[in-house]
């Protein structure tokens, strides 16, 4: 039986635990303050994270994986795979797929890999990677997982709000969102990915009605497979938010997931989001 | 919440006119003499002149500055006493209007009365605003047609000229109702003809007219019963009595003088009509069955009278205006195909619109600005920036929103075009997704026309208006009857209303959906004001002295006293802030976000849950407009 392994990167702020058990492989992008260079979740956490934002008068940038960084993990899954899948974060918010599909010509004569562009980020990508893992598990071959994982990407959703708009406006990630720039009123706007770039959805002024506003997303759906709750510094939050989604959404399948550093660089202190897959034909 | 207890909603729900005043001060003009008996001062030689068509222009011009001068005044006479929209502000507007299109004839027509009372008809109808200034149109319209072929006008043609105003006024509702503007010019018109017939002297017959619009206007709460509960009279009949009474002066050779010198400027005599266009507006509500159709026909000699007649049989609710070259169709028919062949008979057609009548009827009682909108649009255009009265909503492409300014790109589908006045309250509409912003408000209702001339100007073909105040919803509600756009009123009657509906409004919804959302958001927050009051007063059982501060909340008074920071606080108490999450306080022109740094301290301390935010709102008039959501 053929052997699929599913890659990811730390942008899918997938829980390690949960990527372990999966059997995913992270792939981590880079996180600078300044001249120093940390691994997204591997040597930062969040904690660090915010700790040395609270304490740099530079704010961080981030960047993507080296396409040879890849080329290793590639390799190293090749021992023991036949076929990879490796799904990322949006191309249009990241170069992580460029330097993804770069590896994969460089292995091509060793291991067939498949790139996919989740068009999303964050967990709406984890819980993506994880339908390929589940997938993989069922004994799909590598362009069959890859094909489900690219018709089923529209249906994973990644909806988020921010305390300011600064992180997201410096970070250049802010896309049609950039319309909401130049506020005098202090909003808490409600954001999606779509098609792989952020736009904003709804404009709130307070984050209860922030989180309003994300139940009421996730209420709008026809079905919810699994959900996820994001959040980087509001773990009480994050809970209440999930109590509510237990409601709605089968209890086992609601997730609560910390932003990782390089989202944070992008989102700010106090995001909190949800990441929804729609329950897709079996 | 009963209309009755709702002081704006009740007093000016159709028209900007909170202008109304207890009839008992200063014995009112119902109980004054009327002006200076003509008969006893046989007058200049000049006076007794025809009026020529410089001699029209300068009648016009006299009746607009009694008007004008006396609009403040009557905009600070409210039964309600707060600086709000009026009724005074959009007659005289209408009237500048109708003078400024006058005052630009040139040549020989100049001369003639005719082709003076032709222009001012149709300027008056392009600057139309509010209730009052369409019906004034109205009036200056039948008043054109019966001197059209005059050089000049003397005592018996002014006679029936006034009668024909007097029936074109009626014409342009369906269903008269006595008590308002209309019995106000039926009164003058009647004592202008019989004088007429025994003493045919210009100054007589307009001293005539003005006697008897005085007359009229304080029968007025008699014939209408929400006027006798508030004890005034009408205030668009007012505005009629001082434009007859303006036209007095100058045919008796006085200049115009200030308002509080001229004998027609008594405080007293100042009402609420939109009783009576509310009525309209519901009367009009109760036929709903079949077709609402709407059309132009552009003919030529078309017999107006014959085929509204023919038109009209055809149908319910029947609205038919225009002459002998256009009609404006609005009828509510089970067969619209049947009464299309009729119109085809006349002419082209142009503007069909139908739709079939579920759940509203649109009220589209006298508009017929747009006809002349199209064919004058250029030169009208014009008269619109010279007059830079406002500033219509553009949209702002989401690349110029780039900057760290206000410029906001609208969020998807629609174009979300909302009304406010104040810089600050304009922005913080921006920031949640106004798209554009038509200027006006408590102080300044913009016309229908200026609404129109944003909803034409957005990117988007699908427009969402807010009115942010109670006076300009139905203004606003005759719009989507003019546009060939997709135009769904919100009917925000605040500020804070059209924020909580916009942050109701989703990117990707549609139209419809979009506008449901908004209308029920606007449940979801509480208004409180505070102002002064421009007079004494008693309403809702409070007492309040002019000069003293007034704390509203969703336009009924609450609050009152001398503390501007304790009315405030009263007023937030009956808005129930326990149960509030956030508290917007928006700054009124003049005054420093710092200066209500007090304010906001009072209320985090007492309520810890509460957030409070301040802002430069620079709205005239209301020290603080405050959102409780």
């Amino acid at each position: 039986m053929a052997r699929v392994a599913i890659v990811t990167d730390s942008t899918a702020d997938l829980p390690p635990e949960i990527a372990r058990r999966a059997g995913i492989t992270v792939v981590p992008l880079n996180v600078h303050f300044g001249d120093e260079v940390f691994r997204d979740g591997v040597d930062l956490t969040t904690g660090d994270f915010l700790r040395r934002l609270g304490s740099s008068d530079r704010l961080p940038t981030t960047s993507q994986p080296s396409a040879g960084l890849f080329t290793e993990t590639y390799r190293r899954l090749a021992t023991d795979h036949d076929a990879i899948v490796s799904v990322h974060i949006s191309g249009k918010l990241s170069g992580t797929v460029g330097a993804a599909t770069i590896a994969r010509d460089d292995v091509a004569s060793e291991v067939a890999v498949e790139v996919v562009d989740s068009a999303t980020a964050s967990m709406a990508l984890g819980l993506l990677a994880l339908r390929g893992a589940a997938l993989a598990e069922e004994g799909l071959d590598g362009s069959a997982i890859a094909a489900r994982l690219r018709a089923e990407a529209p249906g994973h959703h990644m909806v988020f709000f921010v305390d300011t708009l600064e992180y997201l406006r410096r970070g250049g990630r802010i896309g049609a969102a950039r319309a909401l720039l130049g506020s005098i009123l202090d909003l808490k706007p409600i954001l999606r990915v779509e098609d792989g770039v952020i736009v904003p959805l709804e404009r709130t002024r307070t984050r209860v009605r922030a989180r309003r506003s994300l139940v009421g997303f996730v209420r709008g759906l026809p079905t919810v497979a699994r959900l996820a709750v994001l959040h980087n510094s509001t773990p009480d939050e994050a809970r209440e938010l999930a109590d509510e989604f237990r409601l709605i959404v089968p209890r086992d399948e609601v997730l609560i997931a910390e932003m990782g550093p390089v989202i944070d660089t992008h989102v700010g202190p106090g995001a909190m989001g949800v990441a929804v897959a729609e329950r897709m034909e079996p | 919440m009963s209309r009755r207890g709702h002081a704006k909603d009740a007093l000016t729900a159709t028209e900007p006119s909170p202008a109304v005043a207890p009839l008992a001060t200063n014995g009112g003009t119902a109980h004054r003499e009327g002006p200076p008996d003509p008969r006893d001062d046989p007058g200049t030689a000049a006076a007794t002149a025809p009026w020529d068509g410089p001699a029209l222009l300068a009648a016009v011009t006299a009746a607009t500055d009694a008007l004008t001068a006396n609009r403040d005044r009557i905009n600070a006479l409210n039964v309600f006493p707060v600086p709000d929209g009026d009724t005074g502000t959009n007659m005289g507007l209408t009237m500048r209007a109708a003078l400024d299109e006058a005052a630009a004839l040139r040549g020989p027509a100049a001369a003639r009365a005719g082709e003076v009372a032709a222009k001012v008809a149709y300027g008056a109808l392009m600057g139309a605003r509010g209730n009052s200034g369409v019906i004034l149109s109205q009036i200056f319209r039948g008043f054109a047609r019966a001197v059209a072929d005059e050089d000049a006008i003397d005592g018996p043609a002014l006679a029936a000229a006034l009668v024909q105003a007097r029936e074109m006024a009626y014409k342009a509702v369906m269903r008269p109702v006595e008590g308002t503007m209309l019995t106000v010019i039926r009164g003058a018109a009647e004592r202008a003809a019989a004088r007429a017939a025994v003493d045919p002297s210009l100054v007589g017959v307009i001293g005539a007219a003005t006697e008897g619009a005085e007359a009229a206007l304080a029968t007025t709460p008699d014939l209408l019963d929400i006027l006798r509960q508030a004890g005034v009279v009408d205030a668009g009949g007012q505005g009629v009595v001082h434009i007859l009474a303006g036209m007095a002066r100058y045919a008796r050779g006085e200049a115009s003088v200030p308002a509080d010198a001229t004998g027609t400027t008594d405080p007293a005599a100042v009402g609420a009509e939109m009783a009576f266009l509310d009525k309209v507006e519901e009367l009009h509500g109760e036929d709903i069955f079949g077709y609402c159709t709407n059309f132009m026909v552009f003919g030529e000699r078309i017999d107006f009278e014959r085929s509204r007649a023919e038109l009209a049989a055809m149908g319910e609710s029947a609205v038919i205006v225009g002459d002998d070259t256009v009609l404006k169709v609005h009828i509510h028919v089970l067969n619209p195909g049947m009464v299309l062949d009729y119109a085809l008979r006349l002419g082209e057609l142009g503007q069909i619109k139908i739709d079939n009548m579920q759940a509203q009827t649109r009220a589209l009682s006298d508009q017929r600005g747009e006809r002349r909108e199209q064919q004058h649009e250029q030169r009208h255009e014009q008269r619109h920036e010279a007059a830079q009265q406002t500033s219509a909503g553009r949209p702002v492409p989401a690349v110029a929103a780039a900057s760290d300014t206000a410029a906001v790109a609208p969020l998807g589908r629609q174009a979300i075009l909302a009304v406010a006045a104040g810089d600050g309250l304009g922005e913080a509409l921006r920031s949640m997704g106004a798209s554009g912003i038509i200027r006006g408000g408590q102080t300044m209702n913009p016309s229908i026309e200026e609404l129109l001339d944003a909803v034409t100007v957005a990117e988007q073909d699908e427009v969402i208006l807010l009115p942010n105040n109670p006076n300009i919803v139905l203004t606003a509600n005759h719009v989507p009857e003019l546009t060939s756009k997709r135009v769904r009123v919100v009917p925000s009657r605040s500020v804070p209303q059209g924020l909580a509906a916009l942050a109701a409004h989703q990117s990707d919804g549609d139209l419809d959906a979009n506008a449901a959302a908004m209308v029920a958001a606007l449940a979801s927050v509480r208004t409180v004001e505070l102002t002064r009051a421009v007079r004494d007063a008693t309403i809702n059982g409070v007492a309040v002295r002019a000069g003293q501060a007034i704390g509203l909340l969703d336009d009924v008074l609450v609050a009152s006293g001398d503390d501007d920071d304790a009315v405030t606080g009263a007023a937030l108490a009956e808005a129930g802030l326990d149960d509030a999450e956030l508290v917007t306080v928006f700054t009124g022109e003049g005054i420093a976000p710092e200066q209500a740094e007090t304010l906001r301290a009072t209320i985090a301390a007492d309520h810890p849950g509460v957030e409070v935010e301040v802002y430069a709102g620079g709205q005239p008039h209301y020290r603080y407009v405050i959102a409780v959501e």
